[in-house]
């Protein structure tokens, strides 16, 4: 049995044990704080240059703001709402004007809990160290990171004051939807500054931080507005709210603005110009660099474009029998270009920016089939001396080719019509036909042509090159057959304006070049056939779909329906129009015909022109001074016998050319 | 000397255990506590501390990370626009396009004053200035109502001028050579062109066989007048295809183009001749071709 004495020295031991530890703890701690507190990073003073990067911004050709890179708009704390500071105090850290950095109650508890609650997390850091955390250090979490987040929090309070740190703090918080800081956040959620927020608003915002993606209002409202509830509830015991006032904020639903779901652009228009810019400056000059930038991008345009897309896709969808929850559905993109500059008015690279942001526009390259003809018949009328009413006979051919299988082109339609002339083929898409001029021209020739007019991909130097059997981009369609457009004279297709730095100087612009690269009456002759295309031809949707405005173009089928596309253009706008999937796949109906360029795209391109060119004046076509037109039978080229037998064409020649000649022989 | 014995029963231990040094140590650690609890003094002091090591420590972290390339992105930009900055600078000073020229290398732009583009271009002697634009059409390019701005690309051999309009768009273009200019400006009298190249000669170009009749027509002291410098002509290598009058008089004189062909390539000479006498050269050519 212990005696008192030995009771007592027990004692003794005990209390000065745990006083030479406690001593030894404190001496450790020092040393400790010291080594940390050397490889501590830099504060900047004052704490505001955080929020000094400066913006790059991107406008519209009508000079208004699409867009704002790096944007962290910094407003004093006067200029936000006094519902929302409160809130956010309420929330992350209320006795934010007490303590001086750390929590130091608060902090017991969460280490207490930490250590012998496994499994529950208390968090205890103050919005001092959230800073410090947001500023300075990585999210991977450590013990060491802790403790120099602390020693950092402790230097911030030192040399600032409460309501400095405050201001840096809610002016760099990340609120989800790209928007950091609580201006934009404010603007992004609500469209309105920080200073009119209400308390329901404010308190929703507020609760937002703690985890941007989980409770982002766009996606997840309900989420959102649970979270809402914690924060009221916090401010509510705090004291900033009462009680009714509590209920009575539950009740109201913060109505949201605009649709932006996350910090990209959710504009493939907008992506394409930022990957140029990349491209050229580096990320560091687009992303801090504080440029402006001026694109071609009219904006109505561009909504419009994205709408015909959407309109279209669905209808597509519909008559393919798929729903939205289908998948894979196809896909669309369209391209329309200004014809007298080269500018890219509207882009749009696909369905759903936000289900996929691969560009189809400018991405993609596939295969245009038909398409592909006006370079053959320009070509044909160039070196061979052929016109419109020339006659070759629509026939079953066969085109050998070197180290391959024989070329055997059907027409779509499978059937053949005996003898045609040019401007009847075209205008039906007859692939016989095409065959036999590729097989005079020879790819080359037509490849040469396809380049003058801005077809940049590769083009295999093939028979079947003339009916599209390359890949290209819907971009190089549209800025090709622009040049169709203007009379022969090409323009690069291009999405800048003007960059300037943040001081108004000028870093490049672009100037409109042309260089006329094709005959303007041989220009017109095709022009005038894919005019026929749009009134009588596989592009006929177009009118029918009410579209009355001079226009020319020329559909494009993939054998396999793997691609459908139609390319049009007025004499002032031209635009291009793809559909079809990703991966390659049949595009079928659900009676399971194959759709074709003329019933998937054709109606997107005629929806989009009908409202991008609805303010503008009706244009003809421009007719060079020594085209004439003359009417001729299609079968024979020859002017009518008055049987009315035969269907028959105008067709636009050249003066020295003459109708009713023999028929066109193969080589 | 003091003893120091363990206490021998339990109220000597408690007794010393409360004694008065302990029980104020006990007391000062109970402020020192509260007084931090309270006063926070502990984290000022740590906080004020690293506050006067704050210059000496490294800029890392997010913030500086963004810092640092914001900061490159504005040498970057700066270094643009103060290469603009001097190559404006240049363009405002130089006298002429071969100035211009050497200054302004491949891939930079810049625009230049209307005046100023007028002042370089009357300076330029006639060929050179009908090679780039005839000056009938340079009137009305840089007095019509299209030309907005004039700009200026250097390239690798030389320079391209563009005529813009309000819309960017480009009316005309026109390629100056560095070569060409550094001949001009080396009073060197021989282009690589051929005579029709130029409008002044227009209508009156004429093969070196007949015009040479013409010119042995005519009286020996009136030869002299005609090409008075016939060195220029004598130091050129190769032949003379053809021969050209230009279209106006200046000065009392007419400007008279050779062409010479040397190792395939053409090459016009110009001298100049007396008014009278190419006015009577000419009378001996359409004497000659009637």
């Amino acid at each position: 049995m212990k005696t008192p004495l030995g009771t007592v020295k027990t004692f003794q031991f005990i209390l000065y044990g745990t006083l030479l530890t406690v001593g030894l703890f404190f001496l450790g701690l020092t040393v400790f704080i010291f080594t940390a507190a050397s490889g501590l990073p830099k504060l900047p003073q004052p704490l505001s240059r955080i929020i000094e990067t400066p913006q790059t911004k991107i406008y519209a050709a009508s000079g208004q703001r699409l867009v704002t890179l790096g944007e962290r708009e910094s407003v004093p704390l006067s200029m936000v709402s006094k519902d929302f500071i409160n809130a956010i105090l309420a929330v992350e850290d209320h006795r934010f004007y007490e303590h001086h950095g750390i929590n130091k109650l608060r902090t017991l508890k969460a280490l207490y809990i930490t250590l012998f609650k496994p499994g529950e997390i208390q968090g205890a850091s103050t919005i001092t160290q959230q800073l410090a955390k947001n500023l300075f250090f990585s999210f991977k979490k450590s013990y060491m990171r802790k403790f120099k987040e602390l020693l950092v929090s402790f230097q911030i309070e030192s040399t600032n004051s409460k309501n400095e740190i405050l201001h840096a703090y809610i002016n760099q918080i990340h609120f989800g939807a790209g928007a950091q800081g609580i201006e934009k956040a404010s603007r992004t959620f609500f469209g309105k500054s920080a200073s009119d927020l209400d308390l329901s608003e404010a308190a929703l915002l507020a609760g937002l931080p703690k985890s941007p993606t989980a409770y982002n209002p766009f996606r997840h409202y309900d989420k959102a507005l649970q979270r809402r509830k914690t924060v009221l509830r916090r401010m509510r015991q705090v004291g900033f709210i009462s009680d009714k006032k509590f209920e009575t904020t539950l009740e109201k639903k913060p109505e949201l603005s605009g649709t932006k779901t996350d910090s990209r652009t959710g504009s493939y228009f907008l992506d394409a110009v930022i990957r140029k810019l990349v491209r050229k400056y580096g990320e560091d000059v687009v992303y801090h660099g504080g440029i402006e930038v001026y694109t071609t991008m009219d904006k109505q345009l561009q909504e419009y474009a994205v709408k015909s897309v959407k309109k279209g896709l669905g209808r597509l969808d519909d008559l393919m029998g798929l729903t939205s929850g289908d998948n894979p559905r196809p896909q669309g993109a369209l391209v329309s270009i200004d014809t007298d500059s080269g500018a890219v008015k509207a882009l749009v690279g696909g369905r759903d920016y936000y289900e996929s942001e691969f560009n189809r526009a400018v991405q993609s390259y596939r295969q245009p089939g038909s398409g592909f003809k006006p370079f053959l018949y320009y070509t044909a009328f160039d070196r061979l001396g052929l016109h419109p009413a020339s006659v070759v006979t629509d026939m079953p051919i066969t085109l050998p080719v070197t180290g391959a299988p024989d070329w055997k082109p059907r027409n779509f339609s499978r059937i053949h019509r005996g003898d045609i002339i040019l401007k009847k083929a075209l205008t039906k898409s007859v692939n016989t036909v095409a065959a036999r001029l590729v097989k005079r021209t020879g790819p080359g020739p037509v490849i040469e042509t396809a380049r003058l007019c801005g077809i940049k991909s590769p083009l295999e130097q093939v028979y079947s090159v003339a009916l599209g059997s390359a890949s290209v981009s819907p971009m190089e369609m549209a800025s090709a057959f622009s040049t169709f457009a203007k009379e022969g004279i090409r323009h690069d297709p291009f999405m800048i304006w003007r960059i300037e730095d943040p001081f108004g100087s000028v870093l490049e612009e672009h100037i409109v070049q042309e260089k006329q690269v094709l005959d303007p009456q041989t220009t017109f002759q095709v022009v005038d056939m894919m005019q026929s295309v749009i009134d009588r031809g596989s592009g006929s949707s177009v009118r029918r779909l009410g579209f009355d405005r001079p226009a020319a173009g020329k559909t494009g089928t993939t054998d396999n329906f793997n691609d459908a596309w139609f390319t049009g253009f007025t004499p002032t706008l031209c635009t291009s129009v793809w559909t079809g999937f990703d991966k390659r796949k049949i595009m079928r109906s659900k009676n399971g015909v194959g759709i074709t360029g003329g019933r998937a795209a054709a109606p997107i391109w005629t929806d989009f022109m009908a409202n991008a060119l609805k303010n503008q004046p009706k244009r003809e076509f421009t007719i060079p001074e020594s085209i004439r037109f003359v009417e001729v039978e299609a079968s024979t080229g020859c002017a009518p016998s008055g049987g009315d037998k035969d269907e028959l064409y105008e067709v636009a020649l050249k003066e020295n050319q003459k109708i009713c000649q023999e028929k066109e022989e193969e080589n | 000397m003091m003893q120091w014995y363990d206490p021998p029963t339990v109220n000597e231990y408690l007794r010393r255990t409360f004694s008065v040094l302990n029980i104020s140590v006990l007391v000062l650690t109970c402020i020192f506590a509260a007084a931090e609890f309270r006063y926070n003094w502990c984290e000022n002091l740590l906080g004020r501390y690293l506050a006067t090591t704050n210059q000496n420590r490294p800029e890392t972290g997010a913030i500086w990370k963004t810092g640092e390339m914001a900061s490159s992105a504005k040498n970057y930009l700066k270094d643009i626009v103060s290469k603009q900055k001097a190559t404006r600078l240049h363009v405002q000073k130089s006298e002429s396009f071969l100035e211009i020229a050497k200054g302004l290398m491949p891939g930079e732009w810049i625009n230049i004053e209307k005046e100023h583009f007028k002042k370089l271009y009357l300076e330029l002697s006639d060929p050179l200035a009908e090679k780039i634009l005839n000056p009938v059409k340079m009137i009305w390019l840089l007095n019509g109502p299209e030309l907005d701005r004039i700009f200026i690309e250097g390239e690798q051999k030389g320079i391209r001028i563009y005529f813009l309009n309000t819309a960017n768009k480009v009316l005309k273009r026109v390629h100056l050579d560095m070569k060409l200019l550094d001949q001009f400006e080396k009073k060197s009298l021989s282009i690589q062109a051929s005579l029709e190249e130029f409008d002044g000669f227009t209508g009156r170009i004429y093969k070196a066989s007949p015009f040479f009749r013409a010119v042995m027509n005519l009286p020996p002291d009136m030869m002299g007048d005609l090409i008075g410098n016939p060195s220029i002509l004598l130091e050129e290598k190769g032949r003379i295809v053809r021969a050209g009058i230009w279209n106006e008089a200046k000065e009392g004189y007419i400007r008279l183009g050779f062409e010479f062909v040397h190792e395939s390539v053409h090459k016009v000479v110009f001298v100049k001749g007396r008014e009278w006498a190419v006015w009577q050269l000419s009378i001996n050519l359409k004497e000659g071709s009637s």
